[in-house]
C-alpha cells in the first residue's frame, strides 16, 4: 500500500489549486472607466496601448499616493501634488528626498490629456514617459520605476491590480502606464466661469463678469496665449520674466537660442489655488503675476511680441482677480471614488 | 528482495552524476570570437575613478563616474561592415570590463561605431528594455526630461587651487545628449587583424581620460566649464569632441 502515501497529497494538492483558480479568476479587466467631460470640451486622446480602465485608474490612483516609489519612502507624488490645491504644491521648488529641491515649480495637473507635450519645456511627449521622470530624478524622488515596481508587485493591493489593469506583474512599464491613466482623469471644467459660460446667468458676479471682459479684451491681451478651454495654447513663450534666464525653458529641448526663456504656457483654471507662480514659482501672488504682464515684461531678446504693457484701476484689479478666482473648480477634480 | 538503503541510493545517484559533471568541464570549449578589452588611463598612467590626477591647469581632479555609449557597433573590412552590437555601454569605472562578440571569420581594419545614440533609438521607450539591457532605464543614463539618453556621463570632483591639499569639494558634471551631439568614430587598429572560428581574436580600446579634458584644439577649464545637463551646449560639444579624439583602438 505503499504508493497511497503519494497519491492522497497529489489528490489534496490538485484539489486545493482547482479550488483557488475557479473562486477567484484573475484576468485583465477591460471594463473601461466613463470618465465624464464638461460641457464644451472637445473629446479626449487615449493611447491605444493605454485605454483607460477602471483597474488601470485604480492602479494609477493607489500609485500616485504611495510613497514607496521614492529611494527612501518618504515621498508621493502627492507630497508635491496636492489633491486639495488642483494638484500642485505650495512652495517655489519641490523638496525630494535628502532635502534635495527640484528644477522648476511644481505645476497642477490638470487637462493634462489635452497635452501634446510635457513639463514646462515641453520635453517628453506623452504622459506615459512623463511619469518615469519624476521616480528616476535624484532631485525629487530618486528611485526607479523598474525597482519600486518590482518591491510593490507581490504586494496587494497591486498584485490583484495590475494583472487586472495589464495583465501581469507590475513592473516600470505598467508602472508609469497606471500613472499616466490616472492622471488623464484629472479633469478640470466645473468652475462658475464655465457654469455661466454655459447659460447660467447668475453664476458669475457683475464684478467677475467685467474682469473676464478685461481679462478677454485687446488691451490685456491675455488671451493671445491663455486661450480655449484650458486657458492654455499648450505653446511656449518668453513673457520678459529675465534679462538672462538660469533656466533655458524650451532650449533646453530644441539647442535654439531663440527658445531661451521660453516655457509652455500654463493654465488658469484653478489659478487661485496653485501658487507661487511662473516656473520657478519665484511669484508668491497674483498680483505679482498681474503687476509683471502690466509692465509688458524685461526687453529680453525673445520675449513674446504678444506681450504688452496696460493700466488697471484698483477697481479693474479687483475685478480681474474676482474673475480669476471664478475659475476654481466647483467640484473635486479627482474622479476615482 | 530488501529495497536498497537511503545512504546506498545516495551513493550511487552521486556516483553517477559526479563524473559526469568532471566531463561538462573537461569539454568546455576554448572561447573564440571577438573580445575587447577596455583599458582606460590617464595619459600614459593606469586610470581608476576616485584617484587624484592633475586635470589641465594642474589641477587637482577625480573621476567618479564615467560612462558612455558605443552604438551601431561594425567590423570594417577593405569590402564593407558587418554588424557587431546594436548598442553596449562602457562603464570605465569597471578596471576588468570586455566586450565580447560572436564573429564572423575575416580580415578587418578596424571598428566603427557611433559615440552616442541614433535618433531612432535615444527616443525608445526606456521602460520596454530589460534591467541587464545598456538602455536599461536603471543605468542611470536615461534622460527623462529629454525623453532621450546621456550618451556621456562624466562625474568627478576638483580643487580649483592647485596648491591646496585639502578635500575636493567642487563638482564637474558634464553629460552629453540631444541628438545633436550624436557622432561616429572610427576605431582602426594600426594593423588590420582576423577572425577565425575556434580561435579568440583580442583587441583593446583604449580611453584617455585625460584627453577627454584635453585634445588637440580643445582644452576644458574645469573651473569655468564644470557643468552641462542640457543647458551648456557648447561644453556637451566640446566633450563629444574629445571623446572621440581620445579612443584608441589596439
Amino acid at each position: 500500500m505503499r504508493p497511497a502515501r503519494f497519491i492522497l497529497p497529489l489528490a489534496l494538492l490538485a484539489s486545493a489549486c482547482t479550488h483557488d483558480v475557479s473562486d477567484e479568476p484573475l484576468a485583465w479587466d477591460p471594463t473601461p472607466f466613463v470618465i465624464e467631460l464638461p460641457a464644451g470640451f472637445p473629446p479626449m486622446a487615449v493611447p491605444s496601448d493605454n485605454p483607460l480602465t477602471q483597474a488601470s485608474v485604480e492602479l494609477g490612483k493607489t500609485l500616485f499616493f504611495d510613497k514607496r516609489l521614492s529611494r527612501d519612502g518618504t515621498l508621493s507624488c502627492a507630497s508635491c501634488h496636492f489633491p486639495e490645491l488642483a494638484f500642485s504644491d505650495t512652495v517655489p521648488l519641490s523638496v525630494g528626498v535628502d532635502g534635495l529641491t527640484g528644477m522648476r515649480n511644481a505645476p497642477p495637473l490638470l487637462n493634462l490629456a489635452w497635452h501634446e507635450a510635457f513639463f514646462r519645456d515641453g520635453g517628453v511627449p506623452t504622459l506615459e514617459r512623463q511619469a518615469i521622470a519624476p521616480v528616476h530624478d535624484e532631485r525629487e524622488m530618486a528611485y526607479s520605476i523598474t525597482r519600486a515596481a518590482a518591491a510593490l508587485r507581490f504586494q496587494e493591493p497591486y498584485a490583484t491590480l495590475s494583472v487586472k489593469a495589464y495583465g501581469g506583474e507590475l513592473d516600470g512599464w505598467s508602472l508609469v502606464r497606471a500613472l499616466a491613466s490616472y492622471e488623464r482623469t484629472l479633469v478640470s471644467g466645473w468652475s462658475r466661469w464655465d457654469r455661466w459660460m454655459n447659460g447660467d446667468a447668475t453664476a458669475m458676479s457683475e464684478d467677475e463678469q467685467r474682469g473676464w471682459e478685461l481679462f478677454s479684451s485687446a488691451e490685456l491681451n491675455c488671451t493671445a496665449c491663455h486661450s480655449g478651454f484650458d486657458f492654455s495654447d499648450h505653446g511656449f513663450h518668453n513673457v520678459g520674466q529675465y534679462l538672462a534666464y538660469d533656466d533655458p525653458g524650451r532650449e533646453r529641448i530644441t539647442l535654439n537660442p531663440s527658445d531661451n526663456g521660453k516655457f509652455k504656457t500654463p493654465t488658469l483654471r484653478n489659478i487661485a489655488r496653485t501658487a507661487p507662480y511662473m516656473h520657478d514659482g519665484s511669484m508668491a501672488s497674483l498680483e505679482e503675476v498681474i503687476d509683471h504682464f502690466a509692465s509688458g515684461g524685461l526687453p529680453h531678446a525673445n520675449r513674446d511680441p504678444e506681450m504688452r504693457t496696460f493700466v488697471l484701476s484698483a477697481e479693474d484689479r479687483a475685478d480681474l482677480f474676482a474673475f480669476l478666482r471664478a475659475l476654481n473648480d466647483e467640484r473635486l477634480i479627482d474622479q476615482v471614488r | 528482495m530488501r529495497l536498497p538503503s537511503t545512504a546506498l541510493l545516495c551513493t550511487l545517484v552521486c556516483a553517477i552524476i559526479l563524473p559526469a559533471c568532471r566531463k561538462d568541464a573537461s569539454v568546455t570549449p576554448p572561447p573564440d570570437g571577438l573580445r575587447i578589452r577596455i583599458a582606460p588611463t590617464w595619459g600614459d598612467q593606469p586610470f581608476a575613478t576616485y584617484t587624484e590626477y592633475r586635470a589641465p591647469g594642474n589641477l587637482r581632479f577625480q573621476a567618479e563616474m564615467l560612462r558612455f555609449y558605443l552604438s551601431d557597433l561594425r567590423l570594417v573590412s577593405d569590402s564593407g561592415e558587418t554588424a557587431l552590437s546594436d548598442v553596449v555601454l562602457i562603464d570605465l569605472a569597471k578596471s576588468d570590463a570586455v566586450l565580447e562578440f560572436d564573429v564572423p571569420d575575416g580580415q578587418w581594419r578596424g571598428l566603427r561605431a557611433g559615440l552616442g545614440l541614433p535618433a531612432e533609438i535615444n527616443h525608445s521607450n526606456p521602460g520596454l528594455y530589460a534591467e541587464n539591457h545598456p538602455m536599461s532605464v536603471n543605468t542611470g543614463m536615461h534622460w527623462s526630461w529629454a525623453n532621450g539618453y546621456k550618451f556621456v556621463l562624466f562625474d568627478g570632483r576638483f580643487d580649483p587651487d592647485p596648491a591646496s591639499t585639502g578635500p575636493l569639494f567642487s563638482v564637474f558634471s558634464v553629460h552629453t545628449g540631444m541628438d545633436t551631439c550624436f557622432t561616429e568614430v572610427d576605431l582602426f587598429a594600426d594593423l588590420p587583424f582576423s577572425t577565425k572560428n575556434g580561435s579568440l581574436t583580442t583587441l583593446t580600446l583604449h580611453a584617455d581620460v585625460h584627453g577627454f579634458l584635453q585634445n588637440g584644439p580643445d582644452t576644458i577649464d574645469v573651473t569655468t566649464e564644470n557643468q552641462s545637463h542640457g543647458g551648456n551646449y557648447p561644453l556637451a560639444f566640446k566633450l563629444t569632441r574629445n571623446v572621440k579624439r581620445s579612443l584608441r583602438l589596439e
